[in-house]
């Protein structure tokens, strides 16, 4: 059992590409950010199968996250 | 007598015609009307440059305004804007370059230039402090920007001057061709480059030595070194420092909505390679920075060796790397670092040209230009050498570059195919299809110079607050991102520093600098006069309603994959929406109430 985690080029907390959490069955949003060791303050949006969902959802098994930084324009 | 604090003092006027130069005292008054900078551009060109002035002929003005902050220890005040008339949409214009041009123009007592007339013979303009000449520049014809500057500095003996030039493609009127400075920071966009050399202007070369007086300098200085902190640890700053603006790329790309082939397509699996990690990792070897920043998003990026020997450069930043890399099919950082060397050397503006080279390789997939409008280049989506031989032949007008050198309009509609150029009053998009963040559609419509996005970024916001597939609420988001980039725009601000800098912090800049007191109500109305004013401009060249619009492929043709998928924009509700907040009448016209209030007038 798995979530598939995409973590932005642009998150810096020496995390980026992509990669898989195996999960037991679920967890917080907020849990697999600590997990994976990304500061939530980098974070501007993080996805769960391509919809936006907050710090304390639930994220489950076979789940895909992406985890996407602030945005301003360039 | 009232000492005029953040200003340095002088606009200088210097007509090429007659080869006079005067310097007339900066009014106060007008500067807290319209702070400075964009919005005091605006003002003057509206008043100096009448309708249906030829934005290549001798009547058109380059309007050079620094902002009151420019040049002072504020952080990221280096952004120096010039106002013409367009002539890729004549419409107005207004292009903002950073680098160290500005503060320079301050320090030798001036807040502005205005270049106006045609002179005999090319020449430049040497402003050294008080002495200021126009010289004479026929052995720099011809020369492209890179060599100018050198020329010029080895000319005038001093290293340290700050010079502004045009290259080749202003010299032939590409109609998109860039000044450039500090070898490659652009004014780009929408064709100063070719009213400079329209004027046979082929370089401002400044020396300045004097200083700024500031109103309150201990609370400068206590603001300043708080804003250093906050970016420091601003993880959106250090992104920036790291990657450039190319940290973008992978968030635009899993998102759906970055220019893909023409925008045919809202994301690539081969931007993988392109991503700001990838250019880290990959070709960057040093950092730039502009005066007073310590973002420093500039990146020195090199490939050692390729079919065109070594190739370095300063960026590519996300908006060339998109719109002549992605937009064009091109995933390879040899092709992309080599296309954009080419275009900063004829000095033309590398998203136009990607755009162009773009539109040109839709037409030939679809068989609407042959081997023989191309000259037997073969230029299918992805080919990297195309790409790069096009850009020198646009830069030189030769074959099909003199077709693209006039725009992708001007291209596609000599085509058959106006409705393939994606561009808006005749200048380009940037990356950011609109499809995939709607506010940006009404951005891009309603921007009195064309295509453009940092006139009102609301993406971000869109993004943030999971609305950016809505219409709803469009509108007050438009505009008022609108006002708050006029103002940041006019105070002579990089927009990065939008990180640390909300509109409150932005006003005590100014108040310790100048002395004077805005709220952010009042600031707020500065942002909307400026914005009526572009708009005034526009309406006296008979721009309306029907102008405000965009490419059928946004309004009618869903993106087919990724996470925008299926997305269209509705225009015309947020149109309606938009010129009703803004106290317009439904054909995009400013009402005479609605400027009366804003104290000003047709
Ligand atoms: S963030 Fe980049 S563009 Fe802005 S002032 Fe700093 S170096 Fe210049």
């Amino acid at each position: 059992m798995h979530i598939t985690v995409k973590i932005s080029s642009s998150i810096l907390s020496n995390r980026q590409g992509d990669c898989i959490y195996l999960a037991e069955d679920s967890i917080k949003v907020e849990e697999l950010l600590q997990k994976l060791g990304i500061d939530y303050r980098e974070i501007g949006l993080v996805l769960v199968d391509g919809k936006k969902v907050d710090l304390s959802d639930i994220i489950y098994h076979g789940n895909e996250v992406q985890i996407l930084p602030w945005f301003y324009g360039g | 007598m009232e000492k005029n604090y953040g200003l340095a003092g002088n606009i200088l006027r210097v007509n090429l015609t007659n080869g006079t130069i005067e310097k007339e005292p900066s009014n106060p008054s007008v500067f807290k009307k319209f702070i400075g900078g964009r919005g005091l551009g605006a003002w003057m060109l509206y008043h100096e440059v009448p309708a249906k002035t030829d934005p290549l002929g001798p009547d058109n003005k380059l309007i050079f305004m620094a902002g009151p902050t420019e040049g002072t220890i504020t952080p990221g005040a280096n952004k120096i804007t010039v106002t013409f008339k367009s002539p890729l949409t004549n419409t107005y214009a207004t292009s903002l370059c950073g680098g160290h041009l500005g503060p320079e123009l301050k320090f030798a007592g001036y807040d502005g230039v205005v270049i106006e007339g045609k002179a005999s013979e090319p020449c430049y303009l040497w402003i050294d402090d008080d002495k200021v000449r126009i010289m004479p520049a026929k052995h720099l014809w011809g020369k492209n920007t890179h060599e100018t500057e050198d020329a010029i500095r080895k000319e005038l003996g001093d290293i340290n001057v700050k010079v502004a030039v045009i290259g080749k493609g202003g010299e032939n009127l590409v109609k998109y061709a860039c000044i450039q400075t500090d070898y490659h920071r652009e004014f780009g966009r929408q064709g100063s480059g070719a009213v400079m050399g329209s004027k046979l202007l082929k370089a401002i070369a400044i020396r300045g030595t004097k200083s700024i007086p500031i109103a309150e300098p201990e609370k400068l200085a206590q603001l300043t070194l708080e804003t250093y902190q906050i970016l420091a640890n601003h993880p959106k700053a250090n992104a920036r420092k790291k990657m450039g603006t190319n940290e973008l790329v992978d968030g635009i790309n899993s998102l759906g909505f970055m220019a893909n082939k023409n925008f045919t397509e809202g994301t690539s699996l081969s931007a993988a390679n392109i991503t700001g990690a990838a250019m880290v990792r990959d070709v960057v070897f040093g950092d730039v920075s502009c005066y007073g920043c310590n973002i420093v998003c500039g990146k020195n990026t090199q490939v050692l060796s390729s079919k065109y020997g070594k190739v370095r450069i300063e960026g590519p930043e996300f908006e060339t790397l998109t719109l002549l890399g992605t937009n064009t099919g091109v995933y390879d950082w040899e092709h992309i670092l080599r296309a954009t060397q080419i275009f900063d050397e004829y000095g033309v503006d590398t998203m136009s040209g990607g755009s162009a080279v773009a539109l040109a390789m839709e037409c030939y997939e679809k068989g609407i230009i042959t081997d023989e409008d191309t000259d037997g280049i073969k230029l299918h989506f992805g080919n990297g050498e195309a790409l790069c031989q096009v850009a020198e032949l646009i830069g030189q007008r030769k074959g099909i570059g003199a077709i693209l050198a006039d725009g992708s309009l001007a291209a596609a509609t000599k085509w058959g195919v106006p409705e393939l150029a994606m561009q808006v009053k005749g200048s380009d998009f940037a990356a950011y299809d609109p499809r995939g963040a709607k506010g940006m559609g009404l951005t891009y419509a309603t921007s009195p110079k064309g295509a453009h996005h940092m006139i009102a970024p609301t993406f971000g916001v869109e993004i943030a607050q999971n609305n950016r597939f809505s219409e709803e609420g469009k509108a007050a988001l438009v505009r008022e991102t609108q006002f708050f980039m006029a103002i940041v725009d006019s105070m002579a601000l990089c927009s990065s520093m939008r990180f640390a800098l909300d509109l409150g912090k932005q006003l005590q800049f100014i108040s310790a600098v100048t002395g004077w007191d805005l709220n952010e109500q009042e600031a707020m109305v500065i942002g909307e006069r400026i914005l009526n004013v572009e708009r005034m401009f526009n309406v006296r060249e008979g721009f309306s309603r029907k102008d405000d619009t965009l490419p059928k492929r946004f309004l009618e043709e869903p993106l087919k994959e990724g996470s925008s998928q299926g997305q269209v924009v509705n225009l015309e509700k947020m149109l309606n929406e938009y010129y009703e907040l803004m106290g317009w009448n439904q054909e995009g016209i400013p009402t005479a109430e609605r400027l009366g209030k804003l104290g000003i007038c047709y």
